[in-house]
């Protein structure tokens, strides 16, 4: 009932690791909440370590490189970002 | 004699002892957390404060603070309103402005950016969006952070301060640059540069008014006193405080070229300051204690190391905490909640000591921290 707040619940694969993500809910901020390991640093879209690479799935961005910081799943999606 | 204690770099262990010695003190625990910026390890006293309700009360003290500038003709009353107007302008651009730029002000994009140029304009500070790309882009990027490069060490070199300087010039420097004219028009003119910008008219007109505003005040209560004390804690110990607090922040020019591709690269070259030194043994030492607590850390927290500045160590390993009026707490639980090969986290104790350390570096060709480091085990 409350998903227009809260968001929809969508699956995250991430480096191989699965989690629990919102569509509310930035990629990084579902990442840190379900303590998964990712690189990242400034958290407002300019420093740039938080890119990643969309391997399926959707996602909602602004931005022509992919932050995880930046960008909302629209569905399940599958990602990864270089160690 | 370690190194360690030359430099003033304490473990986290040695650091709780001191603040837990802060216990058999007159002063209350919560005080004391706040006091030295280092919690207690067994009470935790979250604090009060949510975003709001901090920004509600720093904004009402600046406001407060110009209002006894403005309509008071007595001194005592407008010495109080310069104290609250460094007090709180401080902490709007150190805090509210900081956490704007990361989104952690309110978590809203476009709410925490104008709160953010809102306080820009009234602190008369760099202006958010010049900020946010100096801080996020360059401050935070692994490849620039603490090198030449960074806008912080930048304004420091354009201060005198600068590498390869022996530590006794350095420390001279500090302090020709806080009696220095010359800094303080230049540094004045800095932050007019960035708000006086005529590609951002909506952002000029705002400021415009705000400052047409403030003059016409001043002018018609004929207050000479007032306007002089209101660029004194506006203006020239609003610049010193941000000088002090930049020369003690981090190792500038620790980022070594090994360190820049690690994930930590921050981790050793920052590091948690803290205003306070142990309780004494010695019972005659007592009222020294206090008055070094009363009448130097107590004004170093109130106007230098304000607000979340002594846990900046933690920032830069959790950028985006929301939680962050709660810095205190939170850094001593991630002490406890270290992941593997996270390096540990260092403590300084006293922003002398800080900016000891910080001029150690400046003034050697090599980065020392990793050292500091090895010999604290």
């Amino acid at each position: 009932m409350l998903e227009w707040i809260t968001g929809k619940k969508v699956e995250i694969i991430f480096n191989e690791k699965i989690f629990t993500g919102s569509t509310k809910k930035t990629v990084l901020q579902s990442a840190i909440e379900n303590k998964i390991p990712i690189r990242y640093n400034c958290g407002s879209g300019v420093c740039g370590q938080c890119a990643i690479t969309l391997n399926s799935g959707e996602v909602k961005s602004n931005n022509k490189i992919l932050l995880a910081c930046q960008c909302y799943p629209d569905s399940n999606i599958n990602i990864s970002q270089k160690v | 004699m370690s190194k360690i204690k030359n430099w003033g770099i304490v473990t986290p262990s040695q650091s709780q002892k001191i603040r837990n010695s802060y216990e058999k003190s007159l002063f209350p625990s919560r005080f004391s957390s706040w006091l030295t910026g280092k919690a207690h390890s067994e009470k935790r006293l979250n604090t009060i404060f949510s975003w709001w309700s901090y920004l509600c009360v720093v904004l009402a003290a600046f406001f407060m603070g110009l209002a006894c500038l403005i309509y008071s003709q007595l001194i005592t009353v407008q010495l109080a309103g310069t104290l609250l107007v460094l007090f709180s302008s401080r902490r709007l651009a150190a805090v509210v402005i900081h956490q704007a730029v990361h989104h952690r002000l309110s978590g809203n994009e476009m709410i925490d950016m104008l709160i953010g140029e809102f306080c820009a304009i009234i602190t008369f500070s760099q202006d958010f969006k010049s900020y946010k790309v100096d801080h996020c882009k360059l401050h935070h990027s692994p490849e620039t952070f603490a090198t030449k490069s960074d806008p912080i060490l930048i304004f420091l070199e354009t201060c005198g301060l600068t590498h390869g300087m022996s530590k006794s010039d350095l420390i001279l420097g500090l302090w020709s640059c806080i009696f220095s004219p010359f800094f303080h028009f230049k540094f004045m003119v800095k932050r007019a540069i960035h708000n006086l910008n005529f590609k951002r008219p909506v952002r000029l007109l705002f400021f415009g008014v705000y400052y047409a505003l403030l003059v016409f005040e001043m002018y018609s209560q004929n207050n000479i006193s007032g306007a002089l004390l209101l660029f004194l804690g506006l203006i020239l110990l609003y610049q010193i405080s941000a000088f002090v607090e930049i020369c003690s922040e981090h190792l500038w020019f620790g980022n070594t070229e090994e360190r820049r591709n690690t994930e930590y690269f921050y981790a050793d070259i920052s590091w948690g300051r803290f205003c306070g030194l142990p309780y004494p043994a010695v019972r005659n030492n007592v009222p020294t204690w206090y008055l070094v607590n009363l009448f130097y850390h107590l004004p170093v927290r109130l106007f230098i190391l304000v607000g979340d500045l002594p846990q900046h160590d933690f920032h830069h390993r959790h950028p985006i905490v929301v939680n962050w009026t709660n810095a205190i707490e939170l850094r001593n639980e991630a002490i406890g909640t270290i992941v593997e090969n996270e390096p540990r986290y260092l403590e300084v104790w006293g922003l002398h000591n800080a900016i000891g350390i910080v001029f150690e570096q400046l003034s050697q060709k090599q980065s020392f921290v990793n050292q500091c480091t090895i010999n604290a085990d």
